[in-house]
């Protein structure tokens, strides 16, 4: 614990929320908790004997580019917490479980916008941590081009987004040894396809359609104190 | 109609009371009120609406996200 202790994590962390209509028990779940989830977090760490120096926040909820329209995708900053974890539990509280169209959303291109996130360098100890959370199997990407809120510049194929995540040979959009990106998702195509294929992942499968109700708090701050 | 001061019966015409002397003073016309223009107000009961305020689907933190 003492070893541990000289390092400070400087955490960066995006969570993609699937914000369709069957995703309201888990979205309540982190609503309810987003003001203490700083003070969780860091407890979590203190336990495991490291030490977080900055912690940021950004959120992508996601829906469905054919059904959805202009809210299939939305996007914050970072949020620096805990200085403004009032900030943040204000956004999440506006984010309303609604939507969806057919059962697959477009979760693959919320992952590649948090993978180009603006991330922070620098640090003794990095972790720059994705969080996925849905109950739906995801479409391949550009399903949804026939929407014309479809971004451009988007990943063109699952190879491309690959390349933007990278592995030890190609270095992605983020460090090797820090990114981690943590699935709360059915083991599903294409979430299963990513779990398989890349470097760094962990996957704590869901049931899907079932909004993650089987989740509780207390997991979710343990796994994402593990992938720290 | 009455004279004001001594109740003397009068004329409908008359502009002085035959008894007392007293003048007659005639409401102007639109001082006069009518059976009809009476208004009665009634006590309605309060009707209570609740009407759900409802919330901000994403609040100005969020913005859709640019073109990568």
């Amino acid at each position: 614990m003492g070893e541990n202790y000289l390092f400070k994590y400087n955490v960066d962390m995006v969570f993609c929320i699937d914000a369709t209509a069957s995703m309201r028990p888990v979205i309540n779940t982190v609503k309810n908790n987003a003001l203490n989830f700083y003070h969780d977090v860091t407890a979590a760490m203190e336990r495991k004997g490291k030490h977080i120096n900055e912690m940021r926040i950004r959120v992508i909820a996601f829906r469905d580019y054919l059904a959805d329209g202009d809210s299939a995708m939305m996007t914050t900053d970072f949020f620096r917490l805990p200085e403004q974890s009032k900030d943040f539990e204000r956004c999440v509280k506006s984010i309303h479980a609604k939507g969806g169209g057919d059962t697959p959303e477009d979760g693959l291109e919320a992952l590649g916008y948090a993978i180009k996130s603006k991330w922070t360098p620098g640090g003794d100890k990095r972790r720059n941590i994705i969080v996925v959370w849905t109950d739906a199997p995801t479409h391949k990407l550009g399903y949804g081009k026939k929407s014309p809120c479809y971004p451009s510049g988007m990943a063109e194929s699952f190879g491309e987004l690959t390349s933007w995540w990278g592995d030890e040979q190609c270095p992605g959009q983020i460090s090797d040894s820090s990114k981690r990106l943590v699935l709360f998702a059915p083991y599903e195509e294409e979430w299963s396809v990513v779990t398989e294929n890349w470097n760094n992942v962990i996957h704590y499968p869901s049931t899907a359609g079932n909004g993650l109700e089987d989740l509780d708090y207390k997991e979710i701050i343990d796994a994402i104190g593990n992938s720290i | 109609m009455f004279c004001g001061y001594c109740g003397a019966r009068l004329k409908e015409d008359s502009n002085f009371c035959g008894k007392c002397g007293t003048k007659v003073i005639k409401m102007p016309e639109e001082l006069k009120w009518e059976e009809e223009d009476t208004v009665t107000f009634e006590k309605k009961p309060e009707v209570i609406i609740h009407q759900e305020k409802e919330s901000e689907d994403f609040c100005n933190y969020f913005y859709k996200p640019e073109d990568l």
